[in-house]
């Protein structure tokens, strides 16, 4: 099996195949992230405008994303 | 929808849920359909799999194995994406501390889109078999399709391949009918 940093050096970075994968894993990672700290912060009982204060974003639009989680 | 399932198969999605709440996940996921399918001893699902060389005891080995590395919609290959420009996934998630965030507050857990769509999809690939219901071997084949990386993977470390499956489960079922 190959292991992580073989692929790492094998594969540049200046490959937009490769860039694009990346950016497509960092996107999945973005929102994991986010449901996991929004999450949070409601068990800690932030209000929807604090979180939405902390993101930049509005209380709606963070209210609208994650309020059935 | 669930009225073309068979009991066995709906029995199948209820279970996911139990294993989604006793692993306290936020949602069924799709490698909760999949533990679901490969717990019911017997089944055509487990049958076809086991006649490939992915007995239900090597995959729940593969499915556990990969449980803690797995984070909602991430697998190997989103590691490896990520390590080409200086990410470590593995450290990211080890530093945020997940899953001590992630348990339900209430309520059960709800079906993940995904694991919404590989039930969708075992309808369609039920009606390419030109079969008239949705058994374990549809749901089975509809999680393959919806391209979940703990599914994949397991199976990819199996080497149970799509095509091999999908032929598997045609001919399973023209023997078994």
């Amino acid at each position: 099996m190959t292991t992580e940093s073989d692929l790492a050096t094998a594969a540049s970075a200046s490959d937009p195949r490769t860039g694009l994968r990346a950016v497509r894993a960092l996107r999945r990672l973005l929102e994991e992230l986010e449901r996991t700290q929004v999450r949070r912060a409601r068990a800690e009982g932030w209000s929807w405008q604090e979180i939405g204060e902390a993101l930049e974003v509005s209380r709606q639009a963070v209210h609208k994303k994650y309020r059935r989680d | 929808m669930f009225e073309r399932f068979t009991k066995r198969a709906r029995r199948s999605v209820e279970q996911a849920v139990e294993v989604a709440v006793g692993l306290r996940a936020t949602h069924v996921r799709p490698e909760h359909l999949f533990v679901a399918l490969v717990d019911d001893a017997d089944n055509l699902a487990v049958r076809v799999l086991a006649a490939l060389g992915a007995p239900p005891e090597r995959l729940r080995e593969e499915l556990e194995r990969r449980r803690s590395r797995y984070v909602d919609g991430l697998g190997d290959e989103d590691a490896e994406a990520l390590a080409t420009i200086g990410i470590d996934l593995h450290e990211v998630l080890r530093r945020v501390g997940r899953g001590s965030g992630e348990s339900r507050k209430r309520g059960r857990p709800r079906f993940s889109r995904e694991s919404k769509k590989a039930l969708e999809l075992s309808l369609r690939e039920a009606i390419a078999l030109r079969h008239n219901y949705i058994g374990t071997e549809h749901i089975l084949l509809g999680l393959v399709r919806g391209g979940d990386p703990a599914v994949r993977d397991t199976l990819a470390a199996l080497d149970v391949s799509t095509a091999d499956l999908r032929a598997a489960v045609a001919d399973a079922v023209r023997k078994a009918g």
